[in-house]
Formats: C-alpha cells, sequence, structure tokens
C-alpha cells in the first residue's frame, strides 16, 4: 500500500466535536502547530507523507474524508514520542488512535490490522496455537498453551463492539 | 517470589526461545512463574479499531491475575503498554471501569484494580535488584559489546509506565553489564524497530529496522539484546530477510537479555534456545568465561 498525501477539498468544522469526544482526542484544541511531534517522530523522517502536526491540524480544520479514508493515519508505530514531548500535552499518537477509532468505525481499516481484529475475535489471539505449536513447545520442555475460552472471548468482544467494525460474521 | 506469568500471542508462536531462558532465568534465581489459564490477546492489536475493545480484551486477562491472587509478569513489550496502560486507566477511571465491567459482568468477571503489571526486566530491577542477581553470577562476559535496545513500550508513556527515564533509560544497560558485558553506545538508540508497522506497511517497517542495524554495525557490537519478541524479530529473523531482499549483510546475532543473563547465571546454553535465534549466536558465547 503506498501512501498518497490527502489533498484537502471539503472541511467539516464539526469534526473536531468528534475527536474531542473519543477517548484520548480530548486535548487536540491545544495544539499551536510547533512541529515538536513532526520533528521526534521516526515515521516522519522515512515517510514524507507523515506529518503528526499535519494530521492534527487537518482534525481541527476539518478535513474529515481526507484523513479518515487515507492511509496516512495507519502509519503512526505507536513509539509515544510526540506524547512524550508535546508541550501542550496533546498526545498527537492518541488523536491518531481517535481517528482510527472513527475511521474503522466507518469502514476504513487497513488489510493487515483487519485480519488481525477477525482473528482476535475468532480465535481470541493473534495468532492460533494448535497441537503443532504445543509440540515444539514440548519438545523444548515447555508447557503446552491452554486455549482461549472463545465463548467468553466472543461475548466480551462482542458487547465491547467488535463486530460492529470488522465485516459480518458468516 | 511469585508471578502470574503472561506470554501474550506472539511468542509461544514464534519465540519459544523467549520463554524458554526466561523460564530458565526465573528458576536459577528462584522466581516462581506461574502460567494464566486461558490467557487471550492483551487487545493491543484491537485498540487502533475499538478503544473499549482493547480495554476489555486487557482487563479480561488482567481479571485472570486478580483471581489468581498475583501481580503479573510479561515479556513482550506490546502487552506490557497495552496491560499497564489498561490496568491505570481502569484504577483511575471510574466510568471507564463501569462501563469495562458491565461488559465482564457477561462472563462473570470484575476488574477490582488490586495488583501490578510488570515487565520480567522491571521486575528483576524492582523487586529482585541488582545486588541479589550479582551475588548469583557464575559466568562473566569478556570484551562482550552489546547494543541494548529497550523498544518503546517498555519506556513509554512513562506517564503510566513509571519505570525507566524514557529519554535517557539505564536499567537494561545495568542489567547487561551485570554480566561482564559492555552497553555501548550506538545512533539513534531509542528509534522504533519498525515493529508495530509490520502488519501495515512492511517496506516502511523494513526501512526502521535497517536504519537501526546499519547503526548497530557502525558502533561495532558483538550482539544486540532486546526485551521485546516484535524488536527481536525485526533485528533478528527480519536481519536475514533483509539480507535476502536488500543484499545488506550485518551478520550480528540479536539475543534475548534473559539468553544473556542466562549464561552468566551458569544455566548451559542448550537450554536457553540459543540455537532457535535465527542469526548463529556461537560468537556470543565465545566471549564467555
Amino acid at each position: 500500500m503506498v501512501a498518497e498525501k490527502p489533498s484537502p477539498k471539503r472541511i467539516d468544522p464539526a469534526f473536531k466535536n468528534l475527536v474531542l469526544k473519543e477517548e484520548g482526542g480530548d486535548h487536540l484544541l491545544r495544539c499551536y502547530a510547533c512541529g515538536t511531534c513532526s520533528g521526534g517522530c521516526p515515521v516522519a523522517e522515512l515517510e514524507a507523507t507523515f506529518r503528526p502536526h499535519e494530521i492534527i491540524r487537518m482534525s481541527i480544520f476539518g478535513f474529515k474524508d481526507e484523513l479518515l479514508s487515507s492511509n496516512v493515519i495507519w502509519l503512526c508505530s505507536f513509539c509515544y514520542n510526540c506524547y512524550e514531548r508535546c508541550p501542550r500535552d496533546v498526545k498527537p499518537a492518541m488523536v491518531i488512535r481517535a481517528l482510527r477509532n472513527i475511521a474503522a468505525r466507518q469502514g476504513y481499516v487497513p488489510n493487515g490490522i483487519k485480519m488481525i481484529a477477525e482473528s482476535v475475535y475468532k480465535i481470541g489471539r493473534v495468532t492460533e496455537i494448535t497441537d503443532f505449536e504445543n509440540e515444539a513447545r514440548a519438545d523444548l520442555g515447555l508447557p503446552a498453551v491452554e486455549p482461549v475460552d472463545i465463548e467468553k472471548m466472543k461475548k466480551v468482544l462482542k458487547k465491547a463492539g467488535l463486530e460492529k467494525v470488522l465485516p459480518k460474521e458468516e | 517470589m511469585e508471578y502470574a506469568y503472561f506470554l501474550g500471542c506472539t511468542i509461544p508462536f514464534r519465540l519459544n526461545h523467549y520463554d524458554l531462558s526466561t523460564r530458565k532465568v526465573a528458576q536459577a534465581l528462584g522466581i516462581k512463574l506461574v502460567d494464566i489459564p486461558g490467557a487471550s490477546c492483551c487487545g493491543l492489536q484491537i485498540e487502533s479499531v475499538l478503544y473499549n475493545g482493547w480495554l476489555a480484551s486487557s482487563a479480561y486477562n488482567i481479571c485472570k491475575a486478580e483471581e489468581m491472587g498475583l501481580d503479573m509478569v510479561v515479556l513482550c513489550n506490546g502487552c506490557h503498554t497495552s496491560l499497564i496502560k489498561a490496568n491505570k486507566t481502569l484504577k483511575d477511571k471510574k466510568h471507564l471501569r463501569d462501563e469495562i465491567n458491565e461488559i465482564l459482568k457477561t462472563v462473570d468477571l470484575e476488574f477490582k484494580g488490586k495488583i501490578e503489571i510488570k515487565h520480567f526486566v522491571t521486575m528483576l530491577v524492582q523487586d529482585y535488584g541488582i545486588d541479589k542477581i550479582k551475588n548469583k553470577i557464575k559466568k562473566q562476559f569478556d570484551g562482550l559489546n552489546v547494543g541494548a535496545h529497550d523498544g518503546c513500550h517498555f519506556l513509554k508513556p512513562s506517564d503510566y509506565i513509571r519505570f525507566d527515564d524514557p529519554e535517557m533509560p539505564k536499567h537494561l544497560d545495568e542489567l547487561i553489564e551485570l554480566t561482564g558485558a559492555k552497553s555501548v553506545k550506538y545512533k539513534d538508540r531509542l528509534r522504533c524497530c519498525g515493529g508495530p508497522l509490520l502488519s501495515v506497511n512492511e517496506d516502511l517497517a523494513t526501512k526502521l529496522a535497517r536504519e537501526k542495524l546499519a547503526n548497530f554495525k557502525e558502533a561495532g557490537v558483538n550482539c544486540i539484546i532486546t526485551i521485546c519478541p516484535f524488536c527481536n524479530i525485526m533485528y533478528d529473523s527480519q536481519q536475514l530477510k533483509i539480507k535476502e531482499v536488500h543484499g545488506e549483510t550485518y551478520d550480528i546475532p540479536s539475543l534475548l537479555y534473559p539468553q544473556l543473563l542466562g549464561l552468566s547465571l551458569g544455566v548451559d546454553s542448550a537450554e536457553l534456545g540459543l540455537d532457535q535465534n535465527a542469526v548463529p549466536t556461537d560468537s556470543v558465547l565465545e566471549f564467555l568465561k
């Protein structure tokens, strides 16, 4: 997937309120655009389309569609440098998480992340530990990994609303 | 000393040597690790799509450790940041605790906020103590230069983790130097390994790992030490892939910290899974006196 720089076309000034309501998005309006987040960002250094301060600014201005449909918001590695260093405690990484949560509710999730979320929903883990893995563990003298109580885990995730951000179950 | 032991998803799937060496080190130090029955994903991987789903998944596992009446120890930096953040969030914010407990009620669980969660490394420093480990050292490395990579999610977000200095960490160095090895300075130690991006943009993830590997090489380290399965994958098995795809040869072994400490505690190398690392580790053993 090649990142494309969002080209602002239409703005929705009310969009910021959506971000502010989301967990971690509540400090959005504190940003005075100093750029400390982008300056210390390891991804920004290698990827020209990714600038956390631009994402923050676009959220405030309300470039809703450009942000939510773009894969740029999925390029953050959550290293938390911006979170630690922001002089205004905007917590840019958490704003990006808020944007991802909003995007997910509108059906925008990159395939890699969608697949992982589906596994967590179906088997309670990212990777399934089968007899094959447990035999390899036994060879090393390690105890078998007990299976997740999938029915229970599914109940928890269903109640939390995971189905709504995943494609319909067959 | 006894802890609920949380393995996470990745370690039993592809890094059994991290688990094995940790158990051997714990045994040598007299620390009891009790597996958490039926533990699930910590939730980190769904935090980006559903905040409450992450929080509920973490809480599900924390509740299991609470039922065991034990503080929890984790090996994966991802699980570390995820579970610690969830634990503190649920302890501090009543409205979220109520919301998550409402979800957990469907499976007869309740988050009570009774336990602490620590990385194995944090536990060694905070609970066990550097001096006590020092007394158990049987063999020392001589002339082994190590590149220590703490990993982002071991240090940050520091307002939740509250252990090491996120800009100038020192605890992993202290632990490495107990073994006689030298933790050397190298460029951009705090830089992300790229691991969290592997599932979204492998190219970008690999770029980050290649930069780090070049920095390790420039500093002339004999081996890399990590304390997270993802960081280890980026520097170990991905190192071989980078060699294949980009033709860059680094030949730097990448060990998990308990493998290094285990050797110094006199545990047999065969029992530390050193043959399971992707890049051969024999060169490291030559420094052990």
